[in-house]
């Protein structure tokens, strides 16, 4: 029952925040002095022709009007129309969110395996060419602008190498496969269509790289220090004394006992994916929110900034709320 | 320990050869009669009655035709050719416009092309009121006079009206009738789906990613010649990607090549340049209503002390050229002058003239910052108005935040200075003058410049018939605005593409820089 009342409280901070969310990106958009339905009807329109689209963008309304009206609206699951496209927002969502969803998961998977192992291996062997190298990596991950790495991976694999295409989620001339999930990978793997599956798979590998070489140094960082000082613990002596393998005191006690900041910093770093996938998306041409996001800023599109917005922030609060749930899982001391 | 990195490595090396299990694509290799364009934005909408913005016309041009159109490298009305229109007939009073239509087009739904088509295509533009209908308002009435005539009538004279249908694409009636829901006159259809008579079909559209095209097998003009069988325009954002792919040969041609890049590539045998005179002006556009700017011989001075050299040589790369005045030379009605000349000298004498010998005043110039040649071009502005005591404040803003700070409603919190580049919407002079000098317009770059004078002859040059004397009428407002100086006329852009070597042959549609009529492709080996 607690647990329960723990997990109520914890979707109604949620509901909390997103109102936040809404309201405070609202409210920012709204103060930008611009004018967004003279962007939306074009440089050419006449007055005329800007009052139609500010009447189509339901801007000639009094602000808390809009206000009331667009949470009216989201209560239904409507996030309004895209005003350039004229199409509903929430179908725009659909089309884009995926490819944004499979890279953020590829890279997260690639984050856990070489950040942990990579982490635990530069604690084992500290001051080792291993640990090194490790600490070596995630500085140099760090210090390098994910922008610039996009374009030396493009440079190096695609356009010396041959080895990785550049651009797009598929080959241009190959279609996409039926659309299940919208993930490429596991739509075209349920299809058996083993030849685009080989294809989606080359073309996420250089921004899903791309975007784990500025993220990894975190967790790295993080398992390696937790470890050391799991390390020093006395029961970690005490089960090597009881003469368990070396593996089974790593992995199972020492990893283990090491897993709430690593665990803490996956879910943080799993929401930072979210939006800094944006430039990524771009430097790839990824179809993702990416792009979609920074074009509807541009040109003030109210809806799809507030849907984009919507989406990074609930996939950021949901994926910590996840993290916490899962945090007695690894510590018993934990009950909620 | 080390069992656990050894087996790391091994993943990694796993995870990296794995998709070539199936695979033996080389990345970067042309592809026969494909043509693959990598274009900076996509189309929002597939609709011709609504897209009007450069994604729009780029995807427009293969999917759909308008009555009539300026032939390649031509501006002047008499070299406007028919394209679904095979002649037509403009009676003395300039009011009533009868076009007779090509028999036997075929549109892509399988309909074929007659004055109903026309009709609803004209009339659904005027009435969704969005894109480029601007041009339409002074059509009355639309009439199917037979299957293969049309006629057009005006409520009153626009002489160029017949330029101006180069921007209204005609769309199947069938198509229309078919797919209209609660009378939106299938706007939500046209959103994704298109039914015109252009040379190339809509295969797919894959948001965000690209789009398909195929040749069109029954198009008019048939298909001898190398020309691309199948089109497909995908979305890259970035220049410096761009430039890799049209390097690589990935893909045929990009919109977005950067100057410094255009010029990087001229060692790269695997591409090759296409430059021809543009249409498009690239103005310094003044605020004539605010002091000191108020008083013509500032703004001379301003005209003088603008570094034309060091614009063009050091940011450009000379890849534009000198305006020589308000229009591009390429317009008929071009009043040819001498280009504007750097004389700091004749500047101080200028403002010494306005009572202001040692400057001694600040202005501000807003910029779309995105644009590194703005950017670097008031920097070195604002150093030479520095020598004649002027303070040059630069804002650069995007996009949004400019054309609001520049149409603020308090003319004291407007910017002095504005850059502006215009591409002429059609083959009309009109089409630049007018959005832009005419007092009550309200297109973004008109900076409150009001002379009667020049408002009257707009207006008569939209009612003169004839051309001889319309092109008097331009040219005295051409010299009345070098009087005037309400805008700088800083360069104009040459249209430089740059395609994979494979390309033996495309033109670029005659009055927009950066579309390319993919018709005209062809394609080597």
């Amino acid at each position: 029952m607690r647990f329960l009342a723990y997990l109520a409280m914890r979707i109604g901070w949620l509901i909390a925040v997103m109102l936040g969310v809404v309201t405070l990106t609202f409210l920012i958009t709204n103060v930008v002095p611009a004018d967004p339905a003279r962007l939306a009807a074009g440089l050419e329109a006449q007055q005329a022709q800007v009052d139609t689209m500010r009447h189509l963008m339901g801007l000639d309304q009094p602000l808390p009007v809009q206000y009331w009206n667009y949470l009216v609206r989201l209560l239904h699951g409507d996030l309004g129309l895209d005003a350039r496209s004229q199409r509903p927002v929430v179908t725009q969502l659909a089309e884009y969110f995926p490819a944004t969803f499979e890279l953020v998961i590829v890279t997260m998977t690639l984050y856990i395996l070489l950040g942990v192992i990579g982490g635990v291996a530069a604690a084992v062997e500290r001051g080792s060419w291993v640990d090194k190298g490790a600490q070596l990596l995630s500085l140099g991950g760090l210090a390098m602008p994910p922008f610039w790495v996009a374009i030396v991976f493009q440079v190096v694999f695609f356009a010396q190498l041959h080895w990785l295409p550049a651009t797009g989620r598929l080959s241009a001339v190959l279609a996409p496969p039926p659309h299940i999930t919208g993930l490429y990978l596991v739509d075209s793997l349920v299809a058996g269509q083993w030849g685009t599956w080989c294809d989606a798979a080359v073309h996420i590998m250089l921004p899903a790289v791309t975007l784990l070489v500025g993220s990894v140094a975190n967790v790295l960082r993080i398992t390696r220090r937790a470890m050391l000082q799991v390390f020093a613990q006395p029961y970690v002596a005490t089960a090597r004394a009881k003469g368990l393998s070396e593996r089974i005191v790593i992995w199972r006690h020492c990893l283990r006992n090491s897993a709430i900041p690593i665990l803490t910093m996956i879910g943080l770093q799993a929401g930072y994916l979210f939006s800094g996938a944006i430039i990524i998306e771009i430097v790839f041409s990824w179809p993702g929110l990416g792009k979609y996001a920074v074009d509807s800023i541009a040109n003030l599109d109210f809806p799809p900034i507030m849907g984009v917005t919507l989406i990074v922030a609930a996939a950021f609060v949901l994926i910590n709320l996840l993290i916490d749930l899962a945090y007695p899982l690894v510590d018993p001391r934990i009950v909620y | 320990m080390r069992s656990v990195c050894v087996r790391l490595v091994a993943l990694c090396v796993i995870l990296a050869l794995a998709p070539w299990a199936g695979s033996v694509t080389v990345f970067g290799a042309p592809k026969g009669d494909l043509f693959t364009a990598a274009q900076r934005n996509q189309p929002t909408t597939l609709d011709p009655a609504i897209g009007s913005d450069a994604p729009s016309t780029k995807y427009l041009i293969a999917a759909y035709e308008p009555l009539v159109r300026n032939r390649f490298g031509t501006l002047d009305e008499r070299h406007l050719e028919g394209v679904l229109a095979t002649s037509w007939d403009i009676s003395s009073d300039g009011l009533r416009y009868t076009f007779h239509l090509r028999p036997g087009v075929k549109f892509h739904d399988g309909s074929q092309l007659d004055a109903e088509s026309v009709k609803v295509s004209i009339e659904r533009m005027k009435t969704i009121n969005l894109g480029n209908a601007y041009v339409l308002s002074a059509v009355q009435e639309v009439n199917a006079v037979s299957p293969l005539t049309v006629q057009i009538t005006l409520s009153e004279p626009y002489a160029p009206f017949i330029q101006a249908l180069t921007l209204v694409y005609i769309v199947s009636s069938t198509a229309v009738k078919e797919h209209q829901v609660n009378g939106d006159l299938a706007q939500g259809w046209f959103r994704d789906h298109e039914a015109g008579s252009g040379p190339y079909r809509l295969d797919s559209w894959q948001l965000g990613q690209q789009m398909q095209l195929s040749a069109f097998p029954d198009y008019w003009r048939g298909w001898s010649g190398n020309h691309a069988k199948t089109l497909i325009l995908r979305l890259v954002a970035e220049p410096a990607t761009q430039r890799l792919l049209v390097q690589s040969g990935e893909v045929d041609w990009a919109d977005s090549i950067t100057t410094d890049d255009i010029i990087a590539l001229r060692q790269d045998k695997a591409v090759r340049e296409q430059r021809s005179p543009g249409l498009a002006v690239f103005y310094l556009m003044m605020n004539t209503k605010k002091p000191p700017l108020t008083d013509v011989r500032v703004r001379q001075a301003l005209v003088a002390a603008f570094p034309y050299d060091q614009m063009l040589k050091g940011v450009l790369h000379g890849l534009m050229s000198p305006a020589n005045g308000y229009l591009a030379p390429g317009f008929p009605e071009h009043d040819h002058g001498a280009p504007a000349q750097f004389d700091l000298a004749r500047a101080r004498q200028l403002l010494g003239d306005a009572g202001y010998s040692k400057g001694g005043f600040t202005l501000t110039l807003v910029y779309f910052n995105p644009l590194d040649y703005e950017s670097l071009g008031s920097q070195l502005f604002a150093d030479q108005l520095q020598n004649l005591g002027i303070t040059l404040k630069l804002q650069g803003l995007p996009w949004a935040s400019l054309l609001q700070r520049k149409s603020d409603p308090d003319i004291a919190q407007e910017p002095d200075l504005v850059f502006y580049n215009v591409t002429p919407g059609f083959g009309s002079p009109d089409s630049i003058l007018y959005p832009t000098f005419y007092s009550k317009s309200t297109h973004w770059g008109h900076f409150n410049y009001a002379n009667p004078k020049v408002d009257a002859m707009l207006d008569q040059a939209r009612r003169t018939l004839n051309a001889s004397q319309r092109t008097a009428l331009y040219v005295q407002i051409q010299r009345q605005l070098r009087a005037d100086t309400p805008g700088i006329p800083l360069m104009l852009w040459d249209i430089v593409n740059v395609y994979s070597a494979r390309v033996t042959h495309a033109d670029v549609a005659s009055t927009s820089a950066f579309v390319i009529d993919y018709y005209t492709i062809q394609l080597g080996q």
